[in-house]
């Protein structure tokens, strides 16, 4: 644990060294930027905590505006972080197996609303389980693996399988879809938009034969 | 800070929650009584073990390294943060193995210096001053090592002249007291360098008690040098992936512990341990006994494993799996607490008091 803790007001070049440093105009006006970018828009923003890793930037991004009202993280032990600094609402964008896991997720799930990214039948039956036995609902979102070969359906009738099971078990809330994308080498912004517009849409189009479906879609990172 | 969830010794390993750091108790206590059982064989001329603390940080490791034979009864450290948390947990003879340029550091070097034994090493003019001007203010006495740059981009002065220079500037400098020689060197010609210098420094009139050299992965040669006192090993203790390429003689005993989070497809598993349960910076970890799987990718909280045919079915969700970390000092830093473990069974949580201590 770092406890270097310098007064405020301390100048810059007498602070100790190595020291990672914010610079609040840069990180005010990010934050306003997304505010801006998503104020009329239908979709918002999620923003993820693994990077920020702290309640209080969270705070400031949710302030700032532009976002749902809630955010993503990595891992149970980061939500639990954001719990107890007051955000509600929080998506853990990845799979969460191991029992012990799941117990926890649950008992945080009486003080905010929890979802978790699913991709296998059997750990649904298991939150299922453990939610129902702690009293809550644990929302799930589908992962649809788009362009990160890492965790996630593979194909589109195993998330329509996987969202109709959830939507038939207790303690279960089916909530939507959501995928992780990365575009190989280092892509120019052009490419890089091009491509996370197709691999949105991918995610957004419903298998043909199951007929129309609208999703709610999130997308961390 | 990682927020550990705490099981009563005697826990089967497989419960501990993951990803977490796990040491084999039995194969860390082999791996330095190797040493420690080398040394003592090599006579009473051999040069003794400073164990380096940089790869683990973690007092209770650094007890047992002291507990075994032939060391000499102190530790090498990187910064003045881990000998502060050092001293805390009663450690009195440390060598901070790096040149400590600002005030404010050299203020708390000093300040340490009134708990503990403290050596530092220096390579520039100005900072045998400001160390001297400090030690006296504060009324403690430094000791100082004079760092010789003798491979690679590294820190120190040049072997030979420049290094007597300074090693006389010490030696003259009110309140310091000049200790001897250092180097991170790397092939054995670096360690003949430095042993040249000494024989100069020497032949000057200058008394050189200690010269500080060598590695996990040279101290069999570097110990038996005449003129080497110190062998500052690191990673021979937890040991890691890379080092076990060119030291068979020692076993990785440090683990990160991951759990099967998704069986997407077959041929592959996803794990709950990435870049940060595991560190990255110089390569992939090893699937520890499970031939046929393969660390093939991290990225920031996952890890990508490749399953051969013949393994496939082997490898469930939720199963648990060992990465032997390729670099065990990047590893260890990422934890606040190991897990120590003998025969399957939890016996122990040891803080990695020092983790992060890089001020």
């Amino acid at each position: 644990m770092d406890l270097y803790r310098p007064l405020s007001g301390t100048r810059l070049e007498d602070l100790d060294t190595p020291c990672l440093l914010i610079d609040l105009e840069a990180l005010e006006h990010n934050f306003r930027l997304v505010a801006e970018t998503y104020r009329d828009r239908p979709c918002k923003m999620r923003a993820h905590v693994k990077n920020l890793k702290s309640p209080i930037l969270a705070h400031m991004q949710m302030r700032a505006g532009g976002t749902v009202g809630g955010v993503c993280a990595a891992k149970v032990a980061e939500a639990e972080v954001m719990v107890e600094g007051g955000i509600d609402d929080i998506f853990i964008a990845n799979q969460v197996v191991a029992r012990d896991k799941i117990e926890r997720l649950c008992a945080l799930a009486k003080q905010a609303k929890l979802k978790v990214a699913i991709d296998d039948p059997r750990n649904l039956h298991e939150l299922s389980e453990v939610a129902e036995a702690h009293g809550v609902t644990i929302g799930v979102i589908i992962e649809v693996d788009t362009s990160m070969h890492r965790a996630g359906v593979r194909q589109p009738a195993q998330g329509v399988n996987l969202a109709k099971l959830a939507t038939t078990l207790p303690g279960i809330a089916f909530k939507g879809v959501m995928s992780h994308q990365t575009v190989p080498g280092r892509p120019n912004k052009e490419t890089r938009l091009i491509e996370g517009r197709r691999f949105i849409q991918w995610r957004l189009s419903p298998p043909a034969s199951h007929g129309p479906m609208t999703w709610p879609g999130t997308s961390p990172g | 800070m990682e927020r550990p969830i705490f099981k009563p010794v005697g826990t089967p390993v497989e419960e501990l929650d993951t990803p977490a750091l796990v040491v084999d108790l039995n194969i860390l206590e082999k791996n330095i009584g190797l040493l420690s059982a080398y040394l003592q064989r090599s006579g009473p001329a051999a040069a003794k073990l400073r164990p380096h603390v940089e790869s683990h940080r973690c007092p209770a490791i650094a007890r047992k390294q002291l507990v075994a034979a032939g060391t000499v009864g102190g530790i090498c450290v990187s910064t003045v943060g881990q000998a502060e948390v050092f001293a805390e947990h009663g450690f009195t003879d440390m060598l901070v193995a790096n040149e400590i340029i600002p005030a404010q550091k050299i203020r708390r070097l000093c300040t340490l210096a009134r708990q503990a034994s403290i050596t530092v090493a220096v390579d520039q003019v100005q900072n045998v001053q400001d160390l001297s001007d400090a030690a006296g203010l504060h009324g403690v006495a430094v000791q100082v090592v004079v760092d010789i740059h003798t491979s690679g981009n590294g820190c120190g002065v040049e072997p030979g002249q420049p290094a007597l220079d300074l090693a006389r500037m010490v030696q003259q400098a009110p309140h310091l007291e000049f200790a001897g020689l250092m180097s991170r060197e790397g092939p054995i010609e670096g360690i003949q360098q430095v042993l040249d210098t000494r024989d100069l420094l020497e032949q000057a009139g200058l008394a050189v008690r200690m010269v500080c050299v060598g590695a996990s992965y040279d101290y069999e040669v570097a110990c038996h040098l005449t003129g080497v006192t110190e062998v500052l090993a690191e990673t021979y203790a937890l040991m890691d992936a890379r080092y076990q390429q060119s030291r068979p003689q020692l076993t990785p005993a440090a683990s990160v512990m991951a759990t099967v989070t998704s069986r997407p497809e077959p041929g592959t598993a996803i794990v709950d341990a990435g870049q940060k349960a595991v560190g990255i910076d110089t390569g992939l970890p090893l699937v520890r006994d499970l031939p046929g799987v393969t660390a093939v990718a991290l990225s920031a909280e996952h890890g990508r494993l490749q399953l051969s045919e013949a393994v496939e079915s082997r490898v469930a969700l939720g199963d648990k799996v060992w990465l032997t970390p390729w670099d065990i000092g990047t590893c260890a830093n990422l934890y606040d607490y190991m897990h120590a473990v003998r025969d399957g069974r939890l016996e122990a949580v040891w803080a990695v008091a020092a983790r992060g201590r890089y001020r």
